[in-house]
């Protein structure tokens, strides 16, 4: 709970801190960010070790900072989460700013399921249904689950839209067959 | 009996074309603490209070708190089932429980479900939980009598239909029993029961369902039981299911009696749930609307205009107290929320006085207009009489002493409290009530050894039962006490009474 209200206040302060023209860009090193952390999940073990001293769990912090367009501002925000004990909460901020950002362009992100790969059309025409039903442009976030049979999963942080074919038959199942 | 298979197969072809294939879109947030019977959820940020929510493995919970960033439910269920991360969706539905005749006879728990092992309940009806009181102008003032069957309540504190009288006192001193006795005398009535038990163990509830199966009452009786070992959640939400299964009765023009047994425990669940979702403690660590919580249940309680069917809502909440405290925080709440209260003491119980009611501090603040006007002219000055004869009492010490009147006013008041005793589980109907109440009050129990008193009162139910029935009947009809009924009354007194002289 305390995880939660702490990365959205970081996320906050850190996106007020970049001009919005340059939010595009701060999206990208958001992702190269994420990309990385769930590549190397060592990475924050590490820096969060209690055998590492202060300087060494900075040095590193800097040096993830390194290659990335606000470098200098990320690069604070790590030492203030070093210096906190707070590293671990890097993964939630960094989707809170996402969030922050997209919802500042009218975008959201949809985490989508599906039975099996679909062809262009079909996928257009499901993200047709989701703006149409979210009020916003969608930018999908695709995995794939055959125990759907068939049709769609969709979720955002606040709402499920489940179109699939498992949800159906276990509502028929529910609706329809007597239970004990 | 014969299966046809294509009999078989068309149903499951009706089944399956009458399904829509349908998007199911629901509004969610995650959990990020659960313990305790209560879970805190993020997200959700158009919940309503009071809205229920669904947990994984078919768990239900109520949102209570909505706060900044997250909302604070109760759990109708195992918290064990549910953990941290797991996804909580919207209902969009206030809780609801079955309602209607289909209800009778049977033990539900706190969401209507069927404890009794008598398979589901058909009924198609249900009503919220929570429903707002009725106005003023949906009501008309407690007109009707409600018999409990004790000489001592039906006589002194009077309750109306529609009136809400608290029955308060320490442990063990008869609280149930009273709320028993009157469910059971409601036999031969149009009125329907519902009793709930609230923080109760299971076998007292056991106990209670057995008493009135054996006393024929379950048959016009629904049991409501959130015992001590279910979450508190339940125990909160118990009288208030209670209440909107009385209120359909109530709303279809028919008479209903709910017992709320006890509300100190429900406020006590009500105080564990408040604490644990973090709300500000106030006085015994009561939340500050613990009298709210009390108010809008007994509220519910009413008796409907003409125009609405004239349908009523009893309700008789009872309330421990501890070491005859009544001016603790919850008793005083509801005693000022009822419309009376049957004070039970600790000392009457334990003198051999049962109902151990104290009636110099119980009282009926309505009810005296919906009593029956024979109980009222009999009863007259009963009330008194008992107050005088407690006050004499601690002089009875010095007998010889005393002037013929005090001696006589003792002796009066002896046998006046002697006549309002009266075993569990055997209410009297009203016209026997009147009866040994007026045999007290014209002195013909005066000369009688007070050890005789109850044999005389069996006397005299027996040759009323075997021989006046007619003059029983009149008397239930009867507007006023006239010359010819009260010699009729004389007659029998005499009576019952020369067989004891003899």
């Amino acid at each position: 709970m305390r995880d939660i209200e702490v990365s959205g206040r970081y996320a906050k302060a850190f996106i007020e801190l970049i001009a919005p023209e340059d939010h595009a860009k701060l999206l990208e090193d958001i992702r190269g960010l994420q990309e990385l952390l769930s590549q190397y999940p060592e990475i924050i073990r590490s820096i969060d070790m209690v055998i590492l001293s202060m300087p060494r769990k900075k040095k590193l912090a800097a040096a993830l900072a390194e290659k990335l367009n606000f470098s200098e501002r990320w690069e604070s925000l790590f030492q203030l989460l070093v210096q906190k004990r707070r590293f671990s909460a890097i993964i939630m901020i960094l989707s809170r700013m996402e969030d922050i950002i997209l919802e500042e362009n009218n975008q959201i992100i949809v985490k989508l399921s599906v039975a099996r790969e679909h062809d262009s059309e079909t996928m257009s025409k499901i993200t047709r249904l989701l703006e149409d039903i979210l009020k916003k442009k969608v930018e999908f976030k695709t995995r794939i689950r055959p125990e759907l049979i068939a049709g769609f999963h969709a979720e955002t942080s606040s709402l499920i839209i489940d179109g699939s074919v498992k949800n159906n038959l276990e509502r028929f199942i529910k609706e329809k067959i007597p239970q004990n | 009996m014969k299966i046809h298979p294509d009999e078989v197969s068309s149903i499951i072809k009706q089944k399956i074309d009458s399904f829509k294939f349908d998007i199911d879109i629901a509004e969610t947030g995650k959990v990020v603490m659960v313990g305790d019977g209560i879970a805190r959820v993020f997200g959700m940020e158009n919940v309503m209070a009071g809205e229920m929510v669904l947990f994984p493995n078919d768990i239900y919970g109520m949102a209570l708190n909505l706060e900044e960033d997250n909302i604070g439910c109760i759990v109708f269920g195992d918290t064990h089932y549910i953990k941290e991360g797991d996804i909580v969706r919207r209902t969009k539905k206030i809780l609801q429980v079955p309602v209607g005749d289909a209800m009778l006879g049977r033990v539900v728990n706190a969401l209507g479900h069927p404890i009794d092992g008598k398979g589901d309940i058909k009924t198609d009806k249900t009503f919220p939980i929570e429903r707002k009181a009725l106005g003023v102008i949906q009501r008309q003032p407690v007109k009707e009598p409600l018999q409990t069957g004790l000489k001592a309540i039906d006589s002194m504190i009077p309750i109306g239909r529609g009136q809400r009288e608290l029955i308060i006192g320490d442990r063990q001193t008869g609280k149930t029993a009273i709320a028993i006795d009157t469910i059971i005398n409601q036999k031969e009535t149009d009125m329907y029961c519902i009793y709930v038990a609230i923080g109760q163990k299971k076998s007292s509830v056991a106990k209670i369902v057995e008493t009135l199966k054996a006393n024929g009452a379950m048959d016009y009786t629904i049991i409501v039981s959130a015992s001590a070992s279910e979450p508190a959640a339940l125990q909160y939400l118990a009288p208030y299911a209670g209440c909107s299964i009385g209120e359909y009765f109530r709303d279809n023009g028919k008479h209903a009696l709910v017992i709320y047994d006890d509300l100190s425990k429900h406020a006590v669940a009500y105080r564990e749930i408040s604490l644990l979702l973090r709300r500000p403690p106030g006085r015994e660590a009561y939340p500050g609307d613990v009298f709210y919580l009390h108010s809008r249940l007994l509220e519910r309680a009413s008796k409907l205009n003409n125009e609405l069917g004239g349908g009523s809502l009893t309700a008789l909440p009872i309330i421990e107290t501890q070491a005859d405290d009544v001016t603790a925080y919850i008793p005083t709440n509801v005693i000022s929320i009822t419309d009376g209260q049957i004070y039970l003491s600790n000392r009457l119980f334990y003198a051999g006085i049962r109902p151990a009611i104290n009636a110099g501090i119980s009282v009926s603040r309505v009810g005296g207009s919906a009593q029956i006007k024979l109980m009222k002219a009999v009863t007259g000055q009963l009330r008194m009489d008992l107050a005088q004869y407690a006050e004499l009492e601690a002089f009875a010490k010095f007998g010889s002493d005393l002037d013929k009147v005090t001696l006589h006013q003792l002796r009066r008041g002896e046998r006046l409290r002697e006549i309002l005793k009266q075993p569990q589980y055997q209410p009297l109907s009203v016209a026997k009530q009147i009866f040994i109440i007026f045999m007290g009050n014209q002195g013909y129990l005066d000369e009688i050894d007070i050890h005789k008193v109850k044999d005389v009162e069996h006397e005299l139910n027996l040759t009323l039962e075997s021989e006046y029935q007619d003059i029983m009947k009149e008397i239930v009809g009867a507007s006023k006490l006239n010359d010819e009924l009260k010699d009729k009354m004389h007659a029998v007194c005499k009576k019952v009474v020369e067989k004891f002289k003899a």
